[in-house]
């Protein structure tokens, strides 16, 4: 029996899409159940497919996100629904984590039950999560992870659930239940070898380094970078008057420097006082690059080659792509392209939502990739 | 005021930013630093802020506010609307008798029913006791043990400790206690106001979870300032429902605790804090599990948000506050309040006549939920804390730990996560603002690089820890800073600069080091790499045209490479750097120059010639040497040129080539200068005396020595002291010395002139002539060098100038020698030509003194 299935739909009808996934999952009358099945779809159709993968497969656990674009290595259409089932090979244990736009470290226990579950032995173990977005939670939900795994240190991958344009709401689901404030997650361990991680920056670094020096945490808001206010900062480095700086952002994020890292944060808005918001968190006095678009094929194919280095023998794999680097491919019309690449890891599920988890970093306009040995 | 300011407590402008209030609040993250109107201070996050006042006592500067509805009651009561007051028993204790003349005014103004908060402080007591003997635990719902009699205490559990809630008695406090019980059970349908010291309350009385049973919260001290005009020594009254027992003792700290107390066996642990403290309230709020190290507490623990309980509440009158006469009320009445308590029966009486007083109360009436509005905060990570102590310059552990709570917060690494949070600024850190004052010592401000004596340190420290790797090393200058700044303006000149260090950060890059030497002088060191290399030879020119300045900009550098385990001091290095960039004269271009073995050799002859110059002087190493000059057509000798020599003891001959320009360098030429005149003088003086037949000789000027009027001071001197005819001295300006400064020089010249000796232009041609020169300068004799004639290009053009130049000398009146004629066609042409004495190896090398002496001799 293959240890991994992927089904994809984008049959119009839900029944008949959910048909079609049911007997890709169920092939041959196959009576196995996979342990885990991913799952998403988009956000209108969410809540249906959800109960009724559910239903379908009442002894799986089955997670997934509502997405900006559902993409599998069976297609990819920005209304579908795809299914990842995995058989073998995992030990899986999985929760529900709320209040996550202010404590979710209160549901520390159900972060400590599942990692009970899994056992003493975390090797090749990965905490894989999706949360709902605009909660602002992300970096919380990030460090609830971090304290409750403390010295074990399981790696965090996930993502932030998408929506079309102008929907402010997003999903998550994880056994027919469905959240729109929430984070579900489960603990996966790999027992046919390594799960690896990887990350995809489609902008590389100008010469323009900026300090933060006057920041709000809890608002994701910089109101100062070198001592002046942050759009004049980020205008004059772009060459732009200010009041027109709401027009290059989106190119032109910045990313937080950690060594040979870079960590992608987004602009969201230049307000008229000089002060800039972003999607993700900043501290103070940290140094951040101003980022320019990369030749995306270029980065694509480091990417691959980065993959095929390091994983030999591939199983499946899970990506999350996001939404603003989604919505840019398809403006430049190589959506396809990309689509294309990703084939090259495999039977894949993929994710595009409004944020990505990576190393207890919760990161904008990324690629992150597990693949699973 | 900005950002923050939105809560209960505010700032003012009185804030001077000193931090007391960051050290005593409970909360990090409630005091904000910040600047108003350019100004620092320090403001209030309402999201944070629990109220308990503390800032407001600490701060001796009058810059905390707070808002409660002292304005709104008295509004509403001139407006005609009935309004019932609470009184809290720190009014009492406060103001003593003058509390009933107060309370005589308020019924003129139209209160209506005035009520103690003692009453309520009973029933709040009885509650509490009530729970705690009959409250049954469950797994999900522990049994709580601390009072809620402070609503700083419970805001502090909903915004900073959820874990604390469900320890906190769900009970209303005394003063929702007598709310509840006025309007429920006696009846009073007047919205009701709240007369105390408590700035918490003025939440409290707008949320839900009390029923919004208090509509205003009268604080004793805006209350006081509002009346500050009155008299009330007309008036007297007493409260309607006066407290005669133990409740009017509540606003002391420990009271409410001992209250309980009495309806519990004396084995029970009974405690009380008078501030919040999370060290020590955490262990107490462990869940069983979690912390195995506490899974008891006290039956009852009271914390107050106040020391001293609400008798220190910031909403008292501070500055009317008189310790003793409060002290003396609170003993009296707790005097005579303990007195009549004295009884012989135990707790469980005690409790159920509690019990018997209240049973036509509702115990449900006087209880309540609380709800939690928490944030979690961050986990600031490690690199951002690292980040933080680099700028900081805490760059050791100690550092670190220094912990002096200047800045307000209790542990440096404290202070870090605020700053990194954004509440706190770096500038609030004394050690911090040492340091950095140190290291403007050596920071260039200009353009914020290290200047050099800190770049020397760093760049030894750097090649130290890496001794494997190759290093470049390099001193750079901007060509024509000068100009810049007296074309544009120093302004400008300043901007290239700092566009310059900012260039050089970025190419340098973070494993590298750079500073600025002064001027336009930068030095640098990067790792040795391939792409820097490259890098470094991409760049032709610089283009600032974005500052103003219309020409491309160049730079020169000399750049040393070091070898893995390179011990030549960093020092070392600059100079020799520094000495190669001067090798670069092209300035068109940006050009660098490698430190080689050439330059090398170059520097270490410099620094000998130098070393032994003055020694050499005065050993006499020095000589002087003639040339002879020939008239060509009679063959007779018609003088000669003088020129130094140096001779060492040895007999090593050092040629003029090589210590000459050496000397022009350090400033030496002009001893040397000094000493071949002096030689000079003394030769002819010799020479008169002894009757010997002369013909005159020249001695050579350097530019050095016409740079001041010095030259005309020791002329005069030498001219004087020997004495000598000065036809037989002429003096020899090179060409090359008038370019600079003319009139100053045309004027020394002309003084050497006016005392009797000729002049004589000496290598005229081999530079950029100037016909000028030869018009305004004062001259005799024109020096031609033979550099026309050699060469095997253009030879007859050069024949051609020569001949035009005698032509022209003569013509103005001056004599001509041709230097450095080797052969016999030169001097026959040059004969031809009118040129009247030749000089050079045809006739002669330079000969020593003596020598010469036997040629004059044998004329």
């Amino acid at each position: 029996m293959d240890r991994t299935r992927i089904a994809f739909s984008d049959a119009k009808d839900t029944a008949v899409a959910m048909e079609e996934i049911k007997k890709t999952l169920q092939k041959d009358g196959d009576e196995k159940a996979p342990k885990l099945i991913f799952f998403t779809t988009d956000y209108l159709n969410f809540t249906w497919f959800s109960r009724h993968l559910a239903q379908a497969f009442p002894n799986t656990t089955v997670i997934g996100m509502s997405s900006y674009v559902v993409l599998s290595s069976k297609g990819y259409n920005p209304n579908a629904v795809t299914a990842l089932a995995i058989y073998s090979g995992i030990e899986i244990a999985s929760g529900i984590i709320l209040e996550i736009d202010r404590y979710p470290l209160r549901y520390k226990e159900t972060i400590r039950n599942a990692i009970d579950k899994i056992g003493e032995n975390l090797d090749n173990t990965c905490c894989f999560e999706f949360t709902t977005a605009f909660s602002g939670g992300e970096e919380l939900i990030m460090d609830a992870f971090k304290i409750t795994f403390a010295e074990k240190q399981i790696p965090i991958f996930g993502g932030t659930a998408g929506a079309p344009d102008g929907i402010n709401a997003s999903f998550v689901a994880l056994n027919g239940i469905v959240y729109n404030d929430a984070c579900a997650f489960v603990i996966i361990k790999n027992t046919h070898g390594k799960i690896r991680l990887f990350k995809e920056n489609m902008f590389k670094p100008t010469e323009h380094i900026m300090v933060a020096t006057d920041v709000d945490c809890d608002d994701r808001t910089v109101y100062e970078y070198n001592n002046r206010p942050a759009a004049e900062v980020v205008a004059a480095a772009l060459g732009v008057p200010v009041n027109k700086l709401f027009n290059y952002t989106s190119m032109h994020p910045v990313g937080r420097i950690d060594g040979d890292n870079i960590y992608i944060t987004e602009h969201n808005v230049v307000y008229p006082d000089g002060q800039l918001s972003y999607y993700s968190r900043i501290h103070n006095y940290s140094k951040l690059v101003l980022l320019e678009p990369d030749d995306p094929k270029e980065v694509w194919n480091r990417t691959a080659n980065a993959v095929k280095t390091k994983v030999v023998n591939p199983s499946f794999s899970i990506v999350v792509n996001c939404l603003s680097r989604t919505r840019y491919f398809n403006e430049q019309e190589i959506m396809g392209d990309f689509v294309e690449v990703l084939s090259e890891y495999g039977t894949y599920i993929g994710f595009s939502g409004y944020g990505e988890q990576y190393e207890y970093e919760h990161l904008n306009q990324t690629m992150i990739l597990a693949v699973f040995e | 005021m900005s950002r923050y300011n939105d809560g209960v407590i505010t700032t003012n402008k009185n804030c001077i930013a000193c931090n007391r209030c960051v050290a005593s609040c409970p909360v990090v993250g409630t005091n904000v630093n910040g600047k108003t109107e350019g100004k620092n201070c320090i403001e209030v996050s309402g999201k944070k802020c629990i109220e308990c006042g503390n800032c407001i006592r600490e701060c001796s500067h009058g810059a905390r506010d707070y808002r409660d509805d002292t304005l709104f009651f008295f509004k509403d009561l001139e407006n005609g609307k009935k309004i019932s007051v609470i009184i809290d028993p720190t009014f009492y204790m406060l103001y003593g008798k003058t509390a009933y003349k107060l309370i005589g005014y308020l019924r003129t103004i139209g209160v209506d029913k005035i009520y103690d908060v003692g009453i309520g402080a009973e029933i709040s007591v009885w509650a509490h006791a009530k729970y705690l003997k009959e409250y049954k635990e469950s797994e999900t719902k522990p049994k709580a043990f601390i009072t809620h009699i402070c609503p700083a205490v419970a805001n502090y559990a909903k915004k900073c400790n959820p874990e604390m809630l469900p320890y906190i008695i769900p009970v209303q406090t005394p003063a929702i206690c007598t709310a509840i019980y006025v309007r429920k059970y006696l009846e009073d349908t007047n919205p009701i106001a709240y007369l105390g010291p408590c700035i918490a309350m003025t939440d409290e009385t707008s949320s839900n979870e009390t029923f919004k049973s208090i509509l205003y919260n009268v604080t004793i001290a805006h209350l006081m300032d509002y009346l500050r005009e009155i008299d009330f020594d007309r008036y007297y009254s007493k409260p309607d429902y006066k407290c005669e027992t133990e409740g009017r003792l509540i606003c002391s700290n420990g009271v409410f605790r001992r209250m309980v107390e009495r309806y519990f066996p004396s084995t029970e642990v009974f405690t009380n804090f008078d501030h919040i403290d999370e060290k020590m309230i955490a262990p107490f709020c462990k869940q069983k599990g979690i912390n195995e190290e506490w899974e008891q507490h006290p039956m009852l623990t009271e914390i107050s948000a106040c020391a001293m309980g609400c008798l220190m509440g910031g909403g008292i009158d501070a500055p009317g506050f008189n310790y003793n006469k409060v002290y003396e009320r609170f003993a009296e009445r707790s005097h005579n309040v303990y007195k009549q308590l004295e009884d012989s029966k135990d707790y469980k009486e005690r409790y159920e006549e509690l019990c018997a007083k209240f049973k036509s109360l509702n115990f449900f009436d006087f209880t309540r939920e609380f709800s939690e509005n928490y944030r979690q905060p961050y986990i600031v990570p490690q690199k951002a804390y690292e980040a933080i102590f680099e700028r900081m310059h805490k760059d050791t552990q100690a550092k670190r730990n220094i912990n002096c709570k200047f800045c307000g917060y209790p542990t440096c690494v404290e202070m870090a996560k605020a700053v990194a949070s954004g509440y706190a600024k770096m500038e609030n850190c004394i050690h911090y603002l040492n340091d950095e004052l140190k290291s403007q010592v050596y920071i260039d401000m200009l353009t914020g690089l290290p200047n050099m004596a800190r770049f020397i340190p760093e760049v030894e420290h750097l090649l130290s820890t890496h001794k494997d790797r190759s290093y470049v090393l390099g001193v750079c200058n901007i060509n024509k800073v000068m100009v810049i700044n007296r074309l544009y303006g120093r302004s400008v000149g300043d901007a290239v600069l700092v566009n310059f260090a900012n260039y050089m950060r970025e190419f340098i890059g973070d494993g590298g080091l750079c500073c600025r030497l002064g001027g336009g002088f930068f030095g640098f060191c990067y790792l040795n790499t391939s792409e820097k290399a490259k890098k470094l030879k991409e760049t032709e020119t610089y283009d600032y045209r974005h500052l103003g300045v219309d020409f491309p900009v160049t730079v020169r550098a000399g750049v040393y490479k070091t070898v893995p385990g390179d011990e030549v001091p960093v020092g070392k290095i600059l100079d020799y750097c520094t000495y190669a960039m001067t090798k670069i004269t092209d300035r068109s271009h940006n050009d660098f120059r490698y430190f080689d073995d050439a330059i090398h050799t170059e520097i270490i002859l410099d620094s000998e010639i130098t070393k032994q110059m003055k020694q050499s002087m005065a050993d006499g190493e020095f000589v002087i040497y003639l040339q002879p000059q020939f008239n060509h057509a009679s063959n007779k000798l018609v003088g000669a040129e003088v020129l130094s020599r140096w001779v060492k003891k040895d007999g090593t001959i050092i040629s003029p080539a090589i210590f000459v320009p050496i000397f022009e360098k350090n400033g030496f030429v002009k001893e040397l200068d000094r000493h071949v005149w002096k030689s000079a003088f003394i030769l002819i003086k010799k020479w008169m005396d002894e009757g010997i037949p002369m013909v005159p000789i020249s001695v050579n000027v350097s530019r050095m020595s016409l740079v001041d009027d010095e030259i005309i001071g020791i002329i005069h001197r030498f001219k004087d002291e020997y004495n000598i005819d000065t036809k037989y001295l002429h003096f020899e300006v090179t060409e090359s010395a008038y370019m600079a400064d003319q009139d100053a020089i045309i004027e020394r010249v002309n003084r050497i002139r006016d005392m009797g000796f000729e002049i004589a232009m000496d290598d005229f041609g081999t530079g950029y002539s100037s016909l000028n020169v030869l018009k305004d300068m004062p001259l005799d004799i024109l020096k031609l060098d033979m550099g026309f004639l050699r060469g095997d290009t253009n030879m007859d053009k050069g024949t051609k100038i020569i001949e035009y130049i005698i032509h022209m000398a003569n013509t103005i009146g001056l004599k001509t020698i041709a230097e450095g004629v080797e052969t016999n066609e030169q001097a026959e042409f040059l004969e031809q030509m009118g040129c009247d004495v030749i000089q050079g190896f045809l006739y002669s090398q330079p000969i020593p003194a003596a020598e010469y002496e036997l040629l004059i001799k044998s004329l």
